[in-house]
This record gives structure tokens, sequence and C-alpha cells, in this order.
């Protein structure tokens, strides 16, 4: 079985459309519905609400900001939404952005470090491993939860490898996505592990719309720097510099670099680059809509539903 | 009578939860509200009330403001109050040195820490940070801060919607709520403000077993410094010191204690001390649940109820 899953809205929506779009998924035949974390949005507990309106797909985050939560707390959460979902919970993490950390007064230090402690830390706390429990002596005997981490880079890759149960790199075209998970296997030696590719999508049948939109959503997102970090990675660093030279996203942005890395138009036309996601070693790629024209929610999943017919 | 409860300190099933939450519902529980001791998330079980309830007030008694950035903590507050309609109390609070210390977290000042975050948490609710850029249309929660001294009452009434002692005597409840009443005419404030206060239950008919049970229960926070230093406020300064002079809690704390600071015994008594803390100028008692003998979450939650009927 093909395992394809899918984001909840990366700007948020309501609660209300959050059980209706994981409902429509659980339906469709999705592998798995992830939130995006965009505060004033949580994406635990996005995670959560989904999980009570669920009975058989995975949940999860993609990706819930590291520095956001005490590495306890996001245990805690995580693990309530694997009590409520029997097991279905899938945590992704990442290290959000330096600029909207900024933002928030959050010194991120040394990234890799920081994810390195994490992960090491939810683990312990989820698996009753943690010294803590010598002291609070209340642990919940619950199956462990998945933990997935961004990984942009080969160092990152390998990272997951080591401590994750999965990689969620995004913006990847599919050869830097072979080195990434080439990175990730080369830690994760035979343990289960899941190599998935993150692809923004813009579906509709009007193809000049699509197309609009999507260059100005990836022209949005690739100045941050790690996703400039990504996409020069994948070949497209000339595209970064005449961004960040002041070129528009729908001048600057590439026929080449969308049909590498997004879906976009109808339906029918994306099965190919869904299938050559598959081929390239991805065991889950993982769709995140982006509104075509006044698209709401709900007619961003009718769209991604086509891609299962 | 507005009469609060809490679920279990040290937490419990989701399905437990599930089952508090609707008796809850069908009772006249004011408000339910959860716990935080970690790995148990205040937020995320104040989540699953919310989805089991329909018009009990619910809320956090009381989140650990170390453990997440105030965004996220706003942010998931926001997802209660639009699960519930407007039903959210956010119960915020310093937690306690030796629980912080063992998390790696260094507490500062926290007095200053708590007026920041109460301060951003509302800014971020209230939408008039410029933090964001993503609003969402949701009307703000009350904030509530635990406060045991007479600095943290005042600062209540400047900055949030209520105050929640917690082991406070009649007499150190009416000053604190005398501090709270000055913090608010120097503040800006001009909501609603709700004086707390939290009982500890330990209810049975067998009246000896519920001391005992009282005794043993309460005995553990004699040991933390902030109740140390309530208990001395409510008249309780000998014990303390004897305890800190080494005397085991469990012996050093009487029978007269408990039955001042907790509901303890059959019904009719814990009615009596129920009563003494309304005239005393609590708007909302809170009461928290503990077993005597192996009564269970749910047979403890229906002596409450009988107690409050």
């Amino acid at each position: 079985m093909m395992k394809i899953g899918i984001t909840t809205p990366i700007r948020g929506c309501s609660i209300k459309d959050l059980r209706q779009l994981a409902k429509a998924a659980e339906s469709a035949g999705f592998y798995g519905i992830f939130s995006p974390e965009v505060p004033i949005y949580s994406a635990i507990a996005n995670a959560q609400v989904m999980a009570e309106a669920t009975k058989s797909i995975k949940i999860g985050t993609w990706v819930t900001n590291i520095y956001m939560r005490k590495p306890i707390m996001c245990a805690a959460e995580a693990m309530t939404v694997q009590e409520i979902s029997e097991g279905r919970m899938i945590l992704g993490l990442g290290n959000s952005h330096k600029p909207v950390n900024d933002v928030f007064g959050i010194d991120m230090g040394d990234q890799y470090e920081a994810m390195r402690e994490y992960v090491t830390k939810i683990k312990s706390y989820a698996d009753g491993s943690s010294d803590h429990y010598e002291k609070i002596p209340i642990k919940r005997d619950l199956p462990v939860f998945d933990i997935h981490i961004t990984g942009l880079t080969e160092r990152t890759a390998a990272l997951a490898g080591e401590l994750a149960d999965g990689i969620m790199p995004y913006l990847a075209n599919l050869e830097h996505l072979r080195t990434l998970y080439s990175s990730a296997k080369s830690k994760s030696g035979d343990k289960d592990f899941e190599f998935t590719s993150g692809m923004p999508v813009f579906l509709s049948d009007n193809l000049d719309e699509a197309v609009k939109a999507a260059r100005i959503g990836v022209g949005r997102q690739a100045l941050r720097p790690s996703y400039k970090r990504v996409l020069t990675n994948s070949g497209f660093g000339d595209i970064i510099q005449k961004l960040e030279s002041g070129t528009s996203p729908e001048e600057a942005i590439s026929d080449k670099l969308l049909n590498e890395l997004c879906l976009f138009g109808k339906s029918s036309n994306c099965i190919k680059q869904l299938e050559a996601q598959f081929n390239n070693g991805s065991t889950m790629p993982i769709l995140t809509p982006f509104p075509v024209g006044n698209q709401s929610p709900l007619e961003m999943m009718d769209e991604l539903i086509k891609l299962l017919d | 009578m507005n009469v609060a409860v809490t679920t279990p300190v040290w937490g419990c099933s989701v399905e437990n939860l599930i089952g508090i939450a609707k008796l809850a519902e069908d009772s006249p529980v004011e408000a339910l509200l959860s716990p935080e001791v970690p790995p148990y998330s205040a937020l995320a079980n104040a989540q699953i009330f919310a989805e089991y309830t329909k018009e009990t007030k619910v809320g956090t008694w009381i989140s650990n403001i170390y453990l997440r950035h105030p965004v996220m903590c706003a942010a998931e507050a926001m997802t209660i109050q639009e699960l519930t309609g407007g039903r959210l109390l956010l119960g915020l609070g310093v937690s306690h040195k030796p629980v912080n210390s063992r998390l790696g977290i260094e507490m500062g000042d926290p007095i200053e820490s708590m007026r920041n975050y109460v301060n951003s948490v509302r800014s971020y609710l209230d939408g008039s940070s410029d933090q964001i850029s993503l609003k969402r249309k949701i009307a703000p929660a009350p904030i509530f801060i635990a406060g045991l001294t007479e600095k943290t009452a005042e600062l209540a009434g400047e900055v949030a919607d209520g105050l929640m002692p917690y082991l406070a005597s009649t007499e150190h409840l009416k000053k604190l709520k005398s501090c709270a009443e000055k913090g608010r005419s120097s503040g800006s404030l001009d909501s609603d403000f709700t004086m707390t206060t939290g009982l500890p239950s330990f209810i049975s008919d067998d009246l000896d077993l519920a001391i005992e049970s009282a005794i043993k229960g309460l005995s553990g926070y004699a040991r933390l410094p902030f109740y140390q230093r309530v208990l001395k406020l409510s008249g309780y300064e000998d014990i303390v010191k004897s305890i800190e002079e080494g005397t085991n809690p469990a012996e050093a704390l009487t029978p007269e204690l408990v039955s001042d600071l907790a509901l303890v015994g059959p019904i009719g008594r814990c009615k009596e001390t129920l009563a003494k803390f309304i005239d005393a100028g609590a708007d909302m008692p809170i009461i928290t649940p503990n077993p005597v003998g192996k009564q269970s979450p749910l047979e403890v939650m229906e002596k409450i109820i009988e107690v409050i009927k």
C-alpha cells in the first residue's frame, strides 16, 4: 500500500475544519494527517483534536518547534495524543526558523545539539527510562510514539537516522532527497525508519492560477534560512539569489523548480510526480496544501482526495 | 455556590478523565480543572474535558509557566477556548523550585517571571501582540495566578482575573483577598476578579481513616518550600519549624491542621468546612480529590459532588 500523508493548512484553520479534514482524510485512505505549528496554533493541540475525531488514520505534527516547550511537556502532550489515538501518534520535531524564533525572543543555540538533546530527553520521558521518574513515580503505561526529525541537511538527516524513527525533509528535489535518505540510512541501520518527503501542493483545474499560487507560495518560504539552504542544495541557488536581490517570486521561481518540488495544477496530472517520490525512496510523501485562489481548507482537501482516485 | 473540582494531582488515564468530565457535567460542579505534574499536561487534559462537556467550565490548576513559551501556552489555551465556546479558566503558576531544578529550569525572579508571562499570554490571547501575524477570533480566556503570599496576591489583582491559593487557612485567605483587591485598584484591568481557594479533600464516613489519609496525603506538600511558607502564614509555624528541623512531615502534621485546611471526613463535616471558606471570601473553592482507602478516581469524584450538592 502506498502511504501518503497530508498536512492541515500551514496558516491554521478552525477546529470545525480540523475535524472535518481529519475525517475526510481518514475516509479517503490517507495514511496520516499532520498539523503544522505556526503560532498562534499548536501542532500538538491540533493533533489532539484530530485524534478525537478519527479512529484509524495516523495523527501527528509536522512539525513541532522544539524551542516552544520543555521536552517533558512536549512528551506529556504527545503521550496524551498517543493515549487518545490508541497508538497513532507521530511526533514531528523541528527547530523552526531563526527569524521566527527571534520574534519570540528564543536563542536557538547550536540547533543540531539542541535537537539531539531534545529528542534524547523526549524518548526517555516517553519510554520511562528518564531519572525524572525516580522522584516523580507516575509513569504512564503507553506504547512509545514515533519521533520524526525535520532533516534538510546531511548532518541532520544522519541525526534522524541515529536517534529518531523518521525524517521529514521539505522542498528537497529528488537528488537531494536521495542524499538525505542515504545519510539517514547510514545511521538508522536495520530499524524501521520512515523516509518522508514534504511537498507543497497547489491543486486546481485552473493551471494558470495554480502556477501563480505556487510561485507566490514557494517564494514566500524560500528566503527562510533553512529553506534557502535546502533549495540551494537542490540546485536552485540562482533562484535564491534572484529573490534576495528583490526579484518577485512570480519572476524568480522557475518552471523547473515547480516541476521538481511541488505538485500543482490538475490532480490527475500530478500522479507521475507522486510516483516518482516513491521510486526515489520516499516511504511516505507528505503533501502540504496551499490554496489556489479562494479555496477553503475543505476545498483543498477535495483536490487532495482526487490524487487517490 | 460556585465550586470547582480538580482531577487527581498525580494524573489518571484518559478514560478516567473522560468519566470524571461526564460526572462533572451532570453535577453542580462549576468548573473542572487539571493539575500539571509531568508527564501530564494540564492543558492537554483540559482539552479532553472540553471534548466531553457542554456547560461545565474547564481549565488548568495550574500550568507551569516554565514549561511552555507563552505563545504556545496561549495557542493551546485558545484551542480549548475555541472547543468550549469560551469556558476555559487558565490557571498559571511557577510550580516549585525542587521540581523545576530537576528539569533544569532556572526560575529567576518568580514574581517578575509571572508578571511577564501573564502579560505576554494576555497579549497573544487578545490579539494585541505585534509578534503574531495570524489572528484567531476567539474571546480571551480569564487568567488565574497561583499565589500563596501577599505579594503574589497583589500581583494577581494587578494583572490577572483571579487568584488560586492552596492550603491557606481562612484567616490567611482573607489577607490574600485584601491584597488582591489592593492590586486590582492599582492596575488597569476592570474585569471581574475571582478569589478561589484550593481545598484538598479526603471524604469518608470513617473519620479516623480520612484524617490518616489526609496527614499522609499532605505530608508531601509540607516538604515543598512554597507550601511551607503558606503553612507558616496560616499559623502553623511550629509544625513547619519541626519539619525543617528534620521531623518526618507525616509525623509533624496534626489532625487539627488537616481539618483546618482540607475537607476531611464525612460529607456533613466537609460541607461545614467548605462553608467556612466561602464565608471567608472564596468566590470559588477548588476541591482537589484524594482517595481514602481504596476509593477510585470516579468514587472520589462522586463523594465530592455529594459535598457540593
